[in-house]
């Protein structure tokens, strides 16, 4: 009933009759300034053109051949140059001012068990950075296509699964599964690569519309390095998580430095809007503080037993050294 | 101008205003957000598949350029202006109110469930997330606005 509504109320919106012109005029007049400033910009352009030239000259000399900036670790040369990484994390909502974190679990329950890395961080001490390829790394899987079928051309011939149980205000549960493959490896590294992208994903939920049983996405090991990064450690990281210094979905600033961890794990951001693909520690966080506004929260929707419930947030630190990484805003693309 | 950018206007200027208004609360702003939106179209020029990729495509720039308005020093030290709804018929002045009372990330995902009829997964792809998050999210919003909605008409 409210749906019909509210799709009626947000068809009434008194939006400016003439608000396609409004649009145009805006646009075109924009446009028309910018053709301006560029006309008069060329003109200065031109007379500048030798010294640009040898400013990019000197540029591209000192940056490698595709502009990208290099570091070079403890100032040597050569086989040590590692190019800058870029960095950004969005979250789809602006955030803050939650009393309770972003997860609802049961007490004494975790969050996904699988990682080889989980409270085992300080093993490894090198990672390597990928650079993104659109829909190769991460692929959504098509309606109607079945497991098996993806398990067979991804070749899973050792896997586990793993779930996440996540519940609702009200007590009810949904679970996120993930078939991954699990081959016992040389170095834990190579074990932790095989379990961040030769993976299937999938979700099971209840709700008020039924029963929504699906398989997402399925991840595949990237296939161009840029190179193996040092990475800090995870005390490291726990110091710069208490500094306030980390990428959450919003609210968990607050209780950044009370926060207590319930675990840590290191962890590939994989996301497409990524321009790298690279390693980050992923805390798993919660506070006391949180507990009143869930049992809160839990009771107002009829849940039985609040009590029984707990709220965590996931929290993430870059585990590229600061030197190698340029924190930006995300790319505009669409996949 | 380019015929393309006057059809896309012409199909899609009140989705992307729509959308804005989800984020802003507010006919004005929104407004202003379209047209930036627009803009980023003809300078961007991106790859364009189809009309549900260019729709998914102006949606996912009116987020982000949604996003950063709000973060701007003018938006943080005000309050944002909720726009008078009262023009409205009062059913739905209060179940759009109550929409637009939710958190960012609750009345965003439905808007773009209830209104623009997107699935969970194409709205992850809209808002950068994952399926089971918009779940969770949707889930929530639904509990929120159910029961500020049944306070509300409980009074009545």
């Amino acid at each position: 009933m409210s749906k019909d509504i509210y799709q009626k109320a947000m068809n009434h919106i008194a939006f400016s009759e003439d608000l396609d012109q409004k649009i145009l005029r805006y646009v075109k007049n924009t446009e028309n300034k910018k053709a301006r400033r560029r006309k008069k910009w060329m003109a200065s352009a031109v007379a500048a053109a030798a010294c640009l030239v040898c400013l990019l000259a000197g540029i591209l000399f000192f940056t490698g051949k595709d502009g990208a900036e290099i570091v070079q670790p403890g100032g040597g040369q050569g086989e040590n140059q590692l190019p800058v990484i870029t960095f950004s994390f969005a979250a789809e909502g602006a955030g803050g001012g939650e009393d309770f974190g972003f997860l609802v679990i049961k007490k004494g329950d975790s969050l996904k068990q699988g990682n080889p890395t989980l409270n085992n961080v300080d093993e490894i001490k090198q990672l390597p950075v990928f650079k993104q390829e659109k829909g190769k790394i991460c692929a959504a899987i098509e309606d109607g296509v079945a497991l098996k079928d993806i398990k067979k051309q991804m070749e899973f011939s050792q896997e586990k699964k793993e779930s996440e149980t996540f519940y609702s205000f009200d007590g009810k549960s949904g679970e996120t599964y993930w078939n991954y493959f699990e081959g016992k490896e040389a170095s834990l590294a190579e074990e932790l690569l095989n379990y961040e992208f030769k993976r299937i994903e999938g979700v099971d939920r209840t709700s008020e519309e039924g029963n929504d049983s699906s398989l997402l996405n399925y991840y595949r090991i990237p296939g161009e390095k840029v190179g193996d990064y040092p990475i800090i450690t995870g005390k490291e990281a726990e110091e710069k998580l208490r500094q306030g210094k980390f990428f959450a979905f919003g609210g968990e600033e607050t209780v950044a430095k009370t926060a207590e961890i319930l675990s840590v794990e290191i962890t590939y951001m994989k996301d497409e809007y990524q321009t790298y693909i690279q390693p980050v520690y992923k805390f798993v966080i919660t506070d006391k503080s949180w507990e009143k506004g869930l049992k809160t929260v839990m009771k107002e929707n009829g849940c039985r037993n609040p009590g029984e419930f707990t709220s965590v947030s996931e929290v993430y630190v870059p585990a590229l050294p600061d030197q190698y990484l340029k924190i930006t805003e995300p790319e505009l693309h669409m996949n | 101008m380019d015929v393309c950018i006057q059809k896309a206007v012409a199909d899609y200027g009140e989705t992307v205003a729509r959308a804005a208004f989800t984020y802003l609360k507010n006919v004005h702003d929104a407004e202003d957000i379209a047209q930036e939106v627009f803009l980023v179209l003809l300078q961007k020029e991106p790859r364009i598949e189809n009309e549900a990729h260019l729709k998914a495509w102006l949606l996912r720039v009116a987020a982000n350029k949604c996003k950063n308005y709000l973060k701007s020093g003018w938006n943080r030290s005000r309050e944002p202006l909720p726009d008078n709804l009262e023009y409205l018929e009062e059913k739905e002045s209060q179940v759009l109110s109550a929409v637009l009372s939710l958190e960012i990330k609750y009345r965003v995902p439905i808007y773009l469930y209830y209104y623009e009829g997107y699935s969970m997964k194409e709205i992850a792809g809209i808002l950068y997330s994952r399926s089971a998050t918009i779940g969770t999210r949707l889930a929530r919003g639904r509990e929120q606005l159910g029961r500020i909605l049944r306070e509300e008409w409980e009074h009545e």
